[in-house]
C-alpha cells in the first residue's frame, strides 16, 4: 500500500511535469486562439479531445498549459518561501535574543489570519497577475519554514557534538554549513513538498474568486471560475480543469508523504 | 478536571444551535400561484432602504415599489407624465411649480403634501445625509424648495435647468414622509421604510432577500401581486437552478447561451426586451498612440465585424448601433453604419501610414459586468487578428477597470457599457469631453462647442437639431467601435404574466399572477 | 494559569492591533474606493467633494489616528457601499458563518473521528484501505471544485438541492459537506495515526493481557490518550475553517462573514474589510488560546507558562 501510494505520487507528479513541459508538442492548438464557429463542442469532438469552451478554444490545450502555469507558480512560491522563511528561521535560531522574538511576533500576526484570506487580501490590494500572486502566496506562506528551521536550529545547537565543536572555536559559518544545514535540509525539503500542493490549490482558489490570474491566460482557477456561467450547457468546462488540479495536488501530496516518511518521519506539518 | 469528548461535542452543538434556528421550508411555486406571490431572483441586493440617498439602479428599482415618484414616465415614449404630481409648469427661468395629487397617504397614514416634497429634497441636499443626489447631476442645482400651500410646491434653481423635469420623473424623486423623517430620523426609516408606493416593506435580510406586501390602499388601486420577494443570487447558474426548481418566478439576466435551456425546461419562458443600456469599444484618443488618428479609428470600425459578434457570441441577443445613441434615447437621430469591410480598413490604415501587421494594441475589458463582456473582447481580438493586428486583451476586476479609465491608464481600447441611456446629454457630455471621469475621447474644439450649446437649449426643435448634428459628428469621428444595445433577458415562470421594460425596471405593480 | 491567560490575551490584542495596522497601510496603497460606489455619470468635482467629505483627502497620519481612535471603541466607520456601520454589517453575518462552521465541525467529528478509529483498529482491512483512499482524495480535492461538481450533480442535474442561499436544512447540506470534506480528511488521517501510536504502547498491551474487553481497551484507554493530537489539530483547523468558509460561502451564496469579506474586497469597501479583519483575527487567536487551554486540561502533565 505504501509503495503503491509512493508510485502513484511519482507517476502523477511526473505526468503533470510532462504535461507542463511538453504542452506545445502534445496539442496542435493555441490555448488562447478563439474560433467561435467551434464554440462549446462536447468532449470527443473531432480535433478536440476534451471539447471546446465558449470561444471555441481547445480545452485540452488550455488544461495542459494550465499545468505549466500551476507548476511554475508552485515552484516559484516554494523556492521563495523556502529561501526567505528558511533564512529568517536560521537567523532567529542563531541569534536567539530579540531577532528571534521579533520574528515570532511577526509570525503570530501572520498566523492570526487564515492563509488564503491573507493572500487574497494582499492581491486585492496590490493588484492581480502572475507576479503578484506569487508574491502574495509567498508573503503568506513563509512562516512555516521560519518556524520549522528555527526549531531545528535550536535543537541542533543543543546537541553535544555541536556544543563541543563550538567550544573548540569552530567559526559560525562552518558551524552553519557543517552541522546545521545538513540537519535542516531534509525538513525543508519535506515542508516544501507538502506546501507545494497547498500553494497551487490556493492559487487556483484565489483565481477562482477573481483575485488572481485573469482570463484569457489558461489558469485552472480562472478557467473554473469562467465555467460557472456555462454549467448548464457545458459540464466539461468545470470537470476537466478541476480534475487536473485535483490529480496534480494528489500526486504532489503523495510524493510529499513519501518524502516525509523516508527523510524525516518525526516531522508534523 | 477530566477530558470528556461529550463535553466537547456538547459545546460545539451549543455553538451551532446558538447560531440561529433553521427557518421554515420555502413555499412551493404552486402555492405561490394561489396566494399570488412572486419571487424575483436578482444578482445584487439593495444598498439602502432610504429614498434619494444612493444612486444605484438595482437599489432604486426595489425602492420604487415602496416609494412613488413625483412624475412617472411613459414606458414607450419615456415622456414625463403625472404621478404624485398632477401637473407642472415653468413659472420663470429658474422656478418650476408642481401641483400635487390630493388624498394620497403614506403607509403609516401620514398624508402626502408639499411638505413631504420639501423634506425629501432637503434630505438629499443635506451634507449630513451623504446623499449621492446632492451632486449637480441630480438635485445639486436646486437652490430651494418652497411650500406654496398643502398641494403646491415650487423648485427654485440656481440657474436655468431644463433637465429638472427628467430628475422629477426618475428615482431621483422618490418621496419620503416629512413627519416620520423628522420624528423617527433617517436611521429608523432605513430599517423600516415608509412610502406611498404600491407595496409595503416587510423585511430585509441582508444578502438574502427583501420582502414586500401589497398596499391595499394604493391610490392607483391595489396591485394584483400580494407579496413580492426579491432574492439576491449573484451567480447566474444558481439563479437558473432556482428558476428551474421553482424557488423563484422571475430571473434577471439570462445569458444568451442559456436561452434554449430555459425554453426547454417547460417551467419558464424567456421574456426579452431591447435595453436602453449600450455597449461600446472605446478607441482612446486621450493618450498617445495610433487612436489619435481618426482614419485609424474609422479603419477599426470597418475591421470589426459587429454582426458576426452579435450572431456568434451573443447568439443574436443584441441590437446593433451605428452612432452614439440608441433609438430608445429621446434625442436619437439615425446614423449610417460602418460596414464590415476589411479592404476599406486596409486602405484607411495605409492612408494613415500604418501597417496593421506591425500593429500591437491593448484592449482592457471588465468581466461579468455586461453580457459576455470578456468574451466579446476576446472575440474582437480574434477578428482583428485576421488583419494581422496583434491585440493583447487585459481582463480587469471591475474596480481596477474604472480606475484605469479614470486615470487614462487603459490600453488603446476598452470595453464599457453605459445606461440606462435615456437622454442625449447624459451620454454625449460625460463620454466625449476630455475632462470627464469616464470619457475616452475629447479635445475636439468643434465637438466641445456643440455639446456646450446643446445642453442649454430649451426649445424642443432646436434641441433635436443640435443632437442630430452631434450624432453625425461623433459618428464620423469614430471615437468608439459602435457596438450594440443590450437585450435584457428574463426567465419568467409560467404562472406569472409580466413584460420586461426597456428601462431595465422590474416593476411588479404591472405583473399578474394566473392561478393554474 | 490566570497569568498565562492574561498574558495571552494581551498578546492577542497586540497581534490584532499589528495586523489591523498592516491592513490599513496596504488598503491606503490601493486604488480609489470612491469611484466604485458613485454613479458613473457623476462629475469629477462631485467625486472629489465626496472624497473630502469621507476624509480620504486628509494626510495619512490623520486618517490612521482617526481609524485607531474609532477602532478602539469598536467603530470602524461606515461602509462605503451601504452607508451603515461596518462592524454592524460584520456582526450580522456571524450567525450564518457559525452555523455553517459548526455544522462542518460536527460532521467532521461524527464522520472523521470514527473513521480514523475504525481504520486504525481494523488496520489493513478493506475498510482501512477504502478509508485511506477516501482521505487522500479528500485532502487533494479543492473545495471550490467539489462545490461546483456537487452543484452540477445535485442542483443542475438531479434538482434535489438548492444551489445556494439559506432557509432550510437542504440549503445547509452541500456547503457544510464541502467545508467539512478537506477538514475531515486531515482529522481522519491524524486520528488513525494517533490511535495506531497509542495501540502500540505498553499499557494497552498490558490492558489486553489483563483480559479487558476490546471495547474497554479502545474506549477507555486508547481514545483518551489519542485525544491530545486530535484536539490540537482540530483547534488549528478551526481557524482554517474560516479560510475555507470564504470560498464555500462564495460558491453557495451563503450570507456569512467570508462572503461579506470577499465582496468588500471586490468593492473596496475598506471599513468593512478592516472590521472583518479585526473580527477574524480576534476569533482566530481566541480559538488558538482555547485550544491551548484544552490541551492543558486534557493532559495535566503539560504546564502552561
Amino acid at each position: 500500500m505504501k509503495d503503491l501510494k509512493a508510485w502513484l505520487g511519482i507517476g502523477l507528479t511526473a505526468a503533470a511535469i510532462g504535461a507542463a513541459v511538453l504542452a506545445p508538442w502534445l496539442v496542435p492548438h493555441d490555448p488562447m486562439q478563439a474560433d467561435f464557429v467551434q464554440s462549446l463542442r462536447p468532449p470527443g469532438s473531432p480535433g478536440h479531445l476534451l471539447g471546446t469552451d465558449q470561444l471555441g478554444r481547445d480545452l485540452l490545450a488550455r488544461v495542459l498549459y494550465g499545468a505549466r502555469l500551476a507548476l511554475f507558480i508552485g515552484v516559484c512560491t516554494v523556492l521563495l518561501t523556502a529561501l526567505f522563511g528558511g533564512l529568517l528561521g536560521l537567523v532567529a535560531g542563531f541569534v536567539e535574543r530579540w531577532p528571534s522574538a521579533v520574528l515570532m511576533r511577526i509570525a503570530d500576526v501572520q498566523l492570526s489570519f487564515p492563509f488564503i484570506l491573507l493572500a487574497m487580501t494582499i492581491n486585492a490590494i496590490v493588484g492581480l497577475g502572475l507576479q503578484n500572486i506569487i508574491l502574495s502566496l509567498s508573503a503568506a506562506g513563509w512562516v512555516v519554514y521560519a518556524r520549522v528551521v528555527r526549531g531545528e536550529v535550536l535543537s541542533v545547537k543543543q546537541r553535544d557534538y555541536v556544543q563541543a565543536a563550538a567550544a573548540l572555536g569552530m567559526s559560525r559559518s562552518r558551524l552553519l554549513f557543517r552541522h546545521v544545514l545538513p540537519n535542516v535540509a531534509p525538513s525543508i525539503i519535506v515542508v516544501a513538498s507538502l506546501q507545494f500542493s497547498s500553494f497551487i490549490v490556493a492559487e487556483a482558489a484565489i483565481s477562482f474568486l477573481g483575485f488572481g490570474i485573469q482570463p484569457p491566460t489558461p489558469a485552472w482557477g480562472s478557467m473554473l471560475s469562467e465555467s460557472r456561467d456555462f454549467l448548464y450547457v457545458a459540464w466539461w468546462l468545470a470537470a476537466f480543469p478541476g480534475a487536473a488540479l485535483a490529480l496534480t495536488a494528489l500526486g504532489v501530496n503523495l510524493l510529499g508523504d513519501w518524502l516525509r516518511d523516508t527523510l524525516d518521519p518525526k516531522l508534523r506539518v | 478536571m477530566r477530558p470528556s469528548r461529550s463535553a466537547l461535542v456538547g459545546s460545539l452543538l451549543a455553538v451551532s444551535l446558538l447560531a440561529g434556528p433553521v427557518a421554515a421550508p420555502p413555499v412551493q411555486a404552486q402555492d405561490r400561484a394561489r396566494t399570488k406571490e412572486v419571487v424575483i431572483g436578482l444578482g445584487a441586493e439593495p444598498r439602502t432602504m432610504l429614498a434619494v440617498t444612493i444612486v444605484d439602479w438595482t437599489t432604486n428599482n426595489m425602492l420604487e415599489h415602496i416609494y412613488d415618484r413625483l412624475l412617472d414616465r411613459d414606458p414607450k415614449t419615456f415622456k414625463p407624465k403625472p404621478m404624485l404630481a398632477e401637473s407642472w409648469r415653468i413659472v420663470n427661468d429658474t422656478t418650476w411649480e408642481f401641483k400635487l395629487r390630493k388624498g394620497v397617504k403614506f403607509h403609516n397614514g401620514e398624508p402626502f403634501t408639499a411638505r413631504s416634497v420639501k423634506a425629501t429634497i432637503d434630505h438629499a441636499l443635506d451634507p449630513a445625509s451623504k446623499s449621492h443626489f446632492a451632486a449637480a447631476a441630480y438635485w445639486g442645482l436646486v437652490k430651494e424648495v418652497q411650500v406654496v400651500d398643502d398641494h403646491t410646491v415650487r423648485f427654485l434653481t440656481k440657474q436655468p435647468w431644463p433637465n429638472l423635469i427628467d430628475s422629477a420623473s426618475l428615482t431621483n424623486a422618490l418621496m419620503m414622509p416629512a413627519k416620520a423623517l423628522k420624528d423617527l430620523g433617517p436611521a429608523k426609516l432605513n430599517e423600516k421604510p415608509i412610502g406611498t408606493g404600491p407595496f409595503r416593506f416587510v423585511e430585509w435580510k441582508r444578502d438574502e432577500r427583501l420582502v414586500l406586501e401589497r398596499n391595499t390602499d394604493y391610490w392607483q388601486g391595489p396591485a394584483d401581486v400580494s407579496r413580492v420577494t426579491f432574492r439576491f443570487i449573484p451567480e447566474f447558474s444558481s439563479r437558473m437552478a432556482a428558476l428551474l426548481s421553482g424557488e423563484i418566478d422571475i430571473m434577471k439576466d439570462v445569458p444568451p447561451h442559456a436561452v434554449e435551456a430555459v425554453e426547454r425546461s417547460g417551467r419558464a419562458r424567456l421574456r426579452a426586451t431591447v435595453s436602453s443600456r449600450i455597449n461600446y469599444l472605446a478607441l482612446v484618443n486621450l493618450k498617445p498612440g495610433p487612436m489619435q488618428d481618426a482614419r485609424v479609428r474609422r479603419a477599426m470600425n470597418h475591421a470589426v465585424d459587429v454582426e458576426e459578434l452579435i450572431k456568434q457570441v451573443l447568439k443574436g441577443r443584441a441590437t446593433r448601433m451605428c452612432g452614439p445613441l440608441a433609438p430608445t434615447n429621446v434625442d436619437y437621430a439615425p446614423a449610417e453604419c460602418y460596414k464590415h469591410d476589411p479592404a476599406r480598413a486596409q486602405a484607411l490604415f495605409k492612408e494613415a501610414g500604418i501597417d496593421p501587421t506591425k500593429l500591437s494594441l491593448t484592449l482592457d475589458t471588465p468581466s461579468g459586468r455586461y453580457p459576455l463582456d470578456k468574451d466579446v473582447s476576446l472575440a474582437i481580438a480574434a477578428q482583428l487578428q485576421r488583419l494581422g493586428i496583434k491585440v493583447n486583451v487585459v481582463v480587469n476586476e471591475w474596480g481596477t477597470h474604472l480606475d484605469k479609465i479614470k486615470n487614462r491608464n487603459t490600453g488603446d481600447m476598452f470595453f464599457l457599457g453605459w445606461g440606462p441611456a435615456l437622454h442625449g446629454q447624459g451620454t454625449i457630455q460625460p463620454l466625449f469631453l476630455h475632462d470627464q471621469t469616464y470619457s475616452s475621447y475629447g479635445n475636439n474644439p468643434v465637438l466641445n462647442e456643440r455639446i456646450a450649446r446643446a445642453s442649454t437649449l430649451l426649445d424642443p426643435r432646436a434641441r433635436a437639431e443640435a443632437y442630430a448634428e452631434l450624432q453625425r459628428l461623433v459618428r464620423d469621428e469614430a471615437p468608439w467601435v459602435f457596438l450594440w444595445q443590450q437585450h435584457d433577458l428574463y426567465g419568467v415562470a409560467g404562472h406569472v404574466e409580466w413584460t420586461p421594460r426597456a428601462d431595465e425596471k422590474v416593476w411588479m405593480y404591472e405583473a399578474r399572477v394566473a392561478a393554474r | 494559569m490566570r497569568a498565562y491567560v492574561l498574558s495571552r490575551l494581551a498578546q492577542t490584542a497586540l497581534v490584532v492591533f499589528l495586523s489591523l495596522t498592516a491592513v490599513f497601510a496596504m488598503v491606503r496603497l490601493s486604488g480609489d474606493p470612491v469611484l466604485l460606489f458613485m454613479p458613473m455619470d457623476i462629475q469629477a468635482k462631485d467625486v472629489n467633494e465626496f472624497r473630502a467629505r469621507l476624509g480620504f483627502n486628509d494626510p495619512l497620519a490623520v486618517q490612521y489616528a482617526r481609524f485607531v481612535g474609532g477602532a478602539v471603541r469598536g467603530d470602524f466607520g461606515e461602509s462605503l457601499r451601504y452607508q451603515r456601520d461596518a462592524l454592524g454589517l460584520v456582526l450580522e453575518r456571524l450567525p450564518a458563518t457559525f452555523l455553517l462552521a459548526g455544522t462542518a465541525l460536527l460532521l467532521t467529528l461524527f464522520v472523521a473521528v470514527p473513521l480514523g478509529i475504525v481504520s486504525a483498529v481494523r488496520r489493513n482491512t478493506l475498510l482501512d484501505h477504502v478509508g485511506t483512499v477516501a482521505t487522500v482524495l479528500g485532502q487533494a480535492t479543492p473545495g471550490f471544485w467539489l462545490g461546483l461538481m456537487l452543484i452540477y450533480l445535485f442542483s443542475v442535474q438531479l434538482r434535489w438541492l438548492p444551489t445556494g442561499g439559506t432557509g432550510t436544512v437542504a440549503h445547509l447540506i452541500m456547503p457544510s459537506v464541502v467545508l467539512a470534506a478537506f477538514f475531515s480528511a486531515r482529522i481522519a488521517r491524524l486520528t488513525r495515526s494517533a490511535v495506531l501510536e497509542v495501540l502500540g504502547e505498553e499499557y494497552i498491551l498490558t490492558a489486553r493481557a489483563k483480559g479487558l474487553g476490546e471495547g474497554r481497551v479502545i474506549g477507555k484507554h486508547t481514545l483518551r490518550n489519542s485525544a491530545i493530537p486530535i484536539v490540537t489539530l482540530a483547534g488549528l483547523e478551526a481557524g482554517q475553517i474560516l479560510g475555507g468558509a470564504v470560498i464555500t460561502e462564495t460558491i453557495f451564496a451563503w450570507p456569512g462573514l467570508g462572503r461579506l469579506t470577499v465582496q468588500a474586497l471586490l468593492n473596496r469597501d475598506f471599513p468593512v474589510v478592516l472590521a472583518a479583519v479585526f473580527f477574524i483575527s480576534v476569533m482566530y487567536t481566541l480559538v488558538n488560546l482555547v485550544v491551548d487551554l484544552l490541551y492543558g486540561w486534557l493532559d495535566p502533565r503539560i504546564r502552561l507558562r
